[in-house]
């Protein structure tokens, strides 16, 4: 089993810098070891594209072939684009226990840009994650 | 004409003392907690993944799998109604449609089993099936994901997904109609089978290529009805089998009855009341096989099953009460599912149900009273069930009904608190051939869904297409095309700075600029979603229940109605004209404060302001107070969008239709807006519907002249006026209830719903919600549970005016709660 | 007599004759009742009205007030266009009488199914015979129900010859039969007031209906009720209703007469 001590101190410390970059390295990482996981990418192809609004970090994740590569690159033809104002508004728009998503779009904290239904499906694998890292799944 | 054999028309020996089987039905109905439905998805996406001919045409496609659903779908009885049909595999079910939102709920699969609010119950393998085998199939096939590849990622689209400015319900839903039902009950499906069979054989004879749409129409019709014929096949015999092992001896009987009426209906033609009120429940079961459960509305059900229980109660062959335990079997199947709801969408729509109207009184095709014994028996069941669904809607004809009438559906309003709403036959008729309906249809009218006006089977309304918000246009012309809640960006096109206009004209066209542009972006968007559904969602199942697309051989979705429009519908409508009136009075007639100025208060929400603040709250005009210049602003804006609107022709070759109703909507995008010039501070709620805004206008009498003063010719879409009186007690109050009615219709009013509370009562509700579980009110249209409501929406209810029956006036809104007032 | 003035259309009524009504409020009134419930309509020229509850002590009243300290309120007007929240307000418009036609006409919609029509009420309407009967003429001919509220005090021959014949329906005022009494509690006797209501009961095609306000130790006392139920019983006069007591709660207060006050007095 896959030690997810740190996305557990994570979800439930105040801090949310770096956030992003953790939450996609624990779910590479849960994808690699955890067989029922993977089975959320079995025949998953997606492209998505990270920005903050200040273009100081991208960061790309394509899924394909079963697998999940994370990038610091632009990448073309990306399914979706979510530019957010900072890790905050990220994970508050993924994960906080009751999204303020309507507060979050108006704000324009977060920005989407493509389809949202792969949106939904990478908030889908998120949450999973963050309950299996707080041992409620 | 009808006459009225019914000894005593209130049936008050009938109630659920002497209907205990009714009684539990109930309890049981209101006991229910929702769950999610994956049996259509399922089948739906299976059938289209893996067993569809990809070349076949979509239509066909559809159909097929809208047949392969139906053929599998389980057979339930859940408890001891006395109709065979559920719409789905659940109790109380909120089916999954993944080609329009259904893939919303996909981060919340986890969560909104427990989720505090309306929470929606969904099994751990049921979520599985939904992440891993459904939802990927739809995600770049829902109607919106096609939309934007096919026409790309256009301004308009970026505007709806700001919220703020309109929505565009097709992404969600297209129905919103009412089919005619009767031929298929009084001829069986078999027979329009044998009608869509022949029609398709004579096309293929001729032999020539542009026949292919029409032959697949004709051939899908088969193919859909079929399905409901064996789902029908499959709960007789369901039935049959659970007769046999049934020990309770009335049970054993009424599942045998359900296995032979599953027998004949609705592939043939239905025999008796019974059988006719069953085939009515399976058709409206088939429609959601193929089209969300958004107000499918069953109509004029009064008249449409009335030849059945004539012939009945004539014969001897049914009781009144026998008639009234069907009705409110039915009444009750019309709660067996409600709509799937994410934890976001709570906040603009939570609580609403999947309003199925129906349609009592008025007056018939050839202009006469249309009321009968059924239309009481309707009524009775709708005093003594009480329930969410179906949204019952009583047509009044000043000339043709009678008194006895208007004054049993006022009682039953009396008894429920809340039902049925009140419509003007004279001025929806007048409307509606306004738009080039009929004489003869326009008579027949029925209610869609909350308030929206159709030609029963014969006209194809989709009157929900778009709910756009007034105040963002309004916002957009103070600001220059911008809107404090959208931060910086220029969104709207630049109409100037309002501190330069030197006339009350100059603002009046910003305004306009502005409100023209969003309605061109929400009417592009729409079109594009239209053409979408006639590539991916074509409906041949409900257009085979329509006059139209049977003769022409066209779905529903390409035009083949009789009569076809789009309807927009509009979000503060009240706070938009009276911020109109207070700019108007404010800097251009009393000069109390200049644009700037004004514009400085709403930025900082009024904050050091007090003065103009009280000035823009009590002495600018106010819609509903009959002053002239709000009357005539208000009748400006309605002839604006009229023109605006009817101007397009959708992409079936309808017009468009304003509308004033906002089911939700209004408690949601007030939540979301800035102050404005009338004084309503930021983030309060809006008015809703016609509705003017609460306590601005405290004279009953002038409230009830401005709204029904209105054209309403210039609102084909229907709208919602919603008055509250704290209470109605005894004959006197039902008199001047009545009057206040008769009154407002002679004025020319078009709609009225009540809720009768009073502003301790639902101040009371919110605080202590488990004390009051069966709390039914009208919301902008349809009912709702007030404990389902959000929080917003719940203070938007209480705080609309009540008036005291009485004086006439205003009720004084009790001083404690005066911070939930919207200029507080 | 000055200029008749309206201080009130209460439109949607209930309790001031049958069906919906629109009733019409004018100012001036001959007696002077301890336990008047609109104080607002006994004098008879225009005052001003000050709403405590509304005013946010912004002062706007005090600066443009044109009298000074020590003058009475001219009732100019002035502050009531200024005061922001309309705190202030004028009570007794004069209307001419087609004005006043159109606006009590504007709520026909709900006499006709209703089977009400328009009151005239007070104060009391009587001591503008001339006017009130030349705004019930075009009432009636428009085929409205006119009602009118009396205290009965008034001069028989001017109102039998010029506004009876308007009237469908006089709700009569019948506080206490003792003249004694009423000497004490509303500062007139009632002799003319009963001589009057005798006359009255004699026209024909004239409803009557008459009405006692149930003052607590005034005029609910058995004696005084027995004797009332007695005297109308044998004049004849059967519609008879005791209309419950109201605390009397003022929303406002009332100046003219006296010397304007300054907001800084308010509340
Ligand atoms: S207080 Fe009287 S005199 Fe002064 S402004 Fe007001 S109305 Fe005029
Ligand atoms: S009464 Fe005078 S002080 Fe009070 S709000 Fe009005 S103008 Fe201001």
């Amino acid at each position: 089993m896959l030690d997810i001590r740190p996305l557990t101190e994570f979800f439930e410390s105040e801090m949310t810098e770096g956030f992003l970059e953790l939450l996609l390295k624990m779910m590479r990482l849960t994808f690699q070891f955890d067989e029922k996981f993977r089975r959320n990418i079995e025949g998953f192809k997606g492209r998505y594209l990270f920005r903050s609004r200040d273009g100081q970090l991208t960061v790309s994740t394509v899924f394909a072939n079963g697998e999940m590569e994370v990038g610091e690159d632009l990448i073309d033809a990306p399914n979706i684009t979510i530019t957010f104002k900072d890790d905050k508004a990220l994970m508050g728009f993924l994960l906080a226990p009751r999204p303020d998503i309507l507060g979050a779009v108006l704000r324009q904290d977060v920005v989407l840009k493509g389809n949202l239904n792969y949106l939904y499906k990478f908030a889908y694998m998120a949450k999973r994650l963050q309950l299996m890292a707080t041992c409620q799944a | 004409m009808a006459t009225i054999t019914l000894p005593d028309i209130e049936l008050s020996d009938c109630n659920l003392d002497t209907m205990p089987m009714l009684a539990k039905l109930r309890t049981q109905v209101m006991g229910s907690r929702a769950e999610v439905c994956v049996e259509r998805a399922r089948h739906i996406t299976t059938y289209l993944r893996d067993l569809a001919d990809p070349n076949e045409p979509q239509i066909l496609r559809y159909a097929k799998a809208v047949r392969c659903f139906l053929s599998n779908k389980a057979p339930r009885f859940f408890d001891g109604n006395l109709l065979a049909g559920t719409t789905t595999s659940k109790r109380f079910g909120a089916p999954v449609y993944p080609e329009l939102t259904g893939l919303t709920i996909w981060p919340e699969l986890d969560t909104m089993s427990t989720r505090e609010k309306n929470p929606q119950k969904l099994t751990p393998e049921e979520a599985e099936e939904l992440n891993l085998r459904i939802f990927p199939y739809w995600m770049d096939r829902s109607v919106l994901e096609v939309t934007r590849h096919r026409f790309g990622n256009t301004e308009a689209m970026d505007l709806m997904a700001r919220i703020v400015f309109f929505i565009g319900s097709k992404a969600g839903t297209i129905s919103h109609t009412v089919p005619w039902y009767r031929v298929a009950m009084e001829q069986g499906l078999d027979w329009i089978i044998a009608q869509a069979a022949a029609k398709e054989h004579v096309l293929r004879a001729q032999n020539r290529s542009e026949n292919a749409d029409a032959i697949a129409f004709y051939q899908a019709v088969q193919e859909a009805l079929t399905g409901l014929i064996t789902y029908a096949a499959n709960l007789g015999r369901f039935a049959a089998l659970l007769a046999a092992s049934e020990s309770d001896e009335d049970r054993k009987k009424q599942l045998q009855i359900m296995a032979d009426v599953c027998g004949q209906v609705p592939a043939g033609a239905a025999r008796n009341f019974r059988e006719a009120i069953n085939a009515l429940w399976l058709l409206q079961v088939g429609i959601h096989a193929e089209s969300i459960n958004m107000a499918m509305s069953p109509g004029r059900l009064d008249q449409v099953l009335y030849p059945w229980y004539r012939r009945d109660i004539d014969g001897g062959n049914l009781t009144v009460k026998e008639a009234l335990e069907l009705v409110g079997c039915l009444w009750l199947k019309l709660n067996d599912n409600t709509n799937l709801v994410p934890e976001t969408a709570e906040e603009l729509f939570g609580g609403s149900g999947t309003v199925p109207a129906v349609t009592l009184g008025g007056i018939d095709c050839d202009g006469e009273d249309a009321v009968n014994d059924l239309t009481y028996v309707m009524l009775r069941a709708t005093e003594l069930l009480k329930t969410r669904d179906p949204s019952v809607n009583a047509r009044y004809h000043r000339g043709k009904n009678r008194r006895e009438y208007v004054r049993r559906v006022a009682e039953v309003v009396a008894n429920t608190k809340a039902v049925p709403a009140f419509y003007n036959d004279l001025v929806a008729i007048r409307t509606l051939e306004n738009q080039g309906v009929a004489t003869e249809h326009a008579r027949d009218y029925a209610i869609i869904g909350c308030v929206e006006l159709a030609a029963s089977g014969r006209s194809y309304d989709a009157s929900s297409s778009i709910i756009l918000n007034l105040v963002s246009a309004l916002e957009l012309a103070l600001f220059g095309g911008k809107r404090p809640v959208t931060g910086d960006d220029q969104i709207g096109p630049a109409t100037g700075d309002p501190s330069t206009f030197t006339a009350f004209e100059d603002f009046w066209r910003a305004f306009e600029t502005q409100l023209a542009w969003v309605i061109g972006r929400a009417i592009e968007l729409n079109e594009q979603m239209g053409h979408v559904h006639q590539d991916v969602m074509p409906t041949p199942f409900l257009s085979s229940l329509f006059q139209g697309p049977m003769d022409k051989g066209k779905d529903l979705i390409f035009g083949g109605a009789l009569y076809n429009s789009s309807g927009a519908t509009h979000v503060g409508f009240a706070d938009t004209v009276d911020s109109l009136n207070a700019i108007e009075q404010a800097i251009f007639v009393d000069r109390t404060c200049t644009f700037g100025e004004l514009l400085d208060a709403l930025k900082t929400d009024f904050q050091n302001a007090e003065k103009l603040h009280a000035y823009l709250v009590f002495k600018t005009p106010k819609f509903g107070t009959d002053h002239p210049a709000a009357a005539r602003n208000a009748q400006r804006l309605v002839d604006f969008l009229y023109a605006t609107y009817q101007s397009h022709t959708n992409y079936r070759g309808g017009k468009y239709r304003p509308a004033f109703w906002t089911m939700t909507n209004h408690a949601g995008q007030g939540k979301l807006a800035g102050a404005l010039p009338n004084g309503r501070k930021a983030h309060r709620v809006f008015a809703s519907g016609i509705t003017p805004a609460s306590q601005a206008a405290g004279d009953l009498a002038a409230c009830l002249h401005s709204v029904g003063s209105l054209d309403y010719r210039h609102i084909p879409g229907g709208v919602a006026f919603n008055l509250k009186y704290p209470a109605l007690e005894g004959d006197e109050d039902l008199d001047r209830f009545v009057g206040a009615i008769d009154g407002y219709f002679q004025a020319g009013g078009l709609h009225i719903q009540f809720n009768l509370m009073s502003y301790e009562t639902l101040i009371d509700a919110k605080a202590r919600p488990e004390a009051y579980p069966d709390l039914l009110v009208r919301v902008s249209g349809y009912s709702a549970y007030f404990r389902d409501l959000n929080e917003a929406m719940k203070d938007e209810i209480i705080t609309r005016t009540a008036y005291s029956l009485r004086e006439g006036q205003a009720v004084a809104f009790p001083v404690d709660h005066r911070d939930l007032l919207p200029f507080d | 007599m000055s200029r008749p003035l309206v201080f009130r259309i209460r439109r949607f009524s209930l309790d001031d004759g049958p069906g919906i009504r629109t009733v019409a409020f004018f100012k001036g009134c001959p007696l002077e009742c301890a336990w008047c419930h609109n104080p607002e309509g006994k004098a008879p020229e225009a005052q001003l009205l000050i709403q405590d509850s509304r005013c946010i002590q912004c002062g706007e009243c005090e600066r443009v007030c044109p009298r000074e300290a020590s003058q009475p309120c001219s009732v100019c007007g002035r502050c009531f266009e200024a005061c922001p929240p309309g705190a202030r307000s004028l009570c007794g418009v004069h209307h001419p009488v087609q004005e006043l036609v159109q606006i009590l006409l504007k709520d026909r919609m709900f006499f006709g199914s209703s089977n009400g029509g328009v009151t005239f009420s007070g104060g009391e309407p009587t001591l503008h015979m001339e006017y009130v009967a030349d705004v019930a003429k075009c009432l009636q001919e428009s085929g409205v129900h006119v009602a009118l509220e009396t205290c009965g005090h008034f001069s028989w021959e001017a109102f039998r010859t010029r506004l009876l014949p308007f009237v469908d329906l006089v709700l009569y005022d019948l506080k206490l039969l003792n003249s004694a009494e009423h000497l004490q509690y509303t500062g007139v006797g009632n002799e003319i007031i009963l001589e009057n209501l005798l006359r009255l009961r004699r026209e024909k095609g004239l409803r009557i209906t008459m009405r006692t306000p149930l003052i607590p130790g005034i005029t609910d006392t058995p004696a005084n009720l027995s004797n009332l139920r007695h005297f109308l019983h044998q004049a004849g006069l059967n519609d008879h209703r005791l209309l419950p007591f109201n605390p009397y709660l003022p929303a406002f207060q009332i100046q003219g007469a006296e010397p304007c006050r300054s907001t800084s007095t308010m509340p």
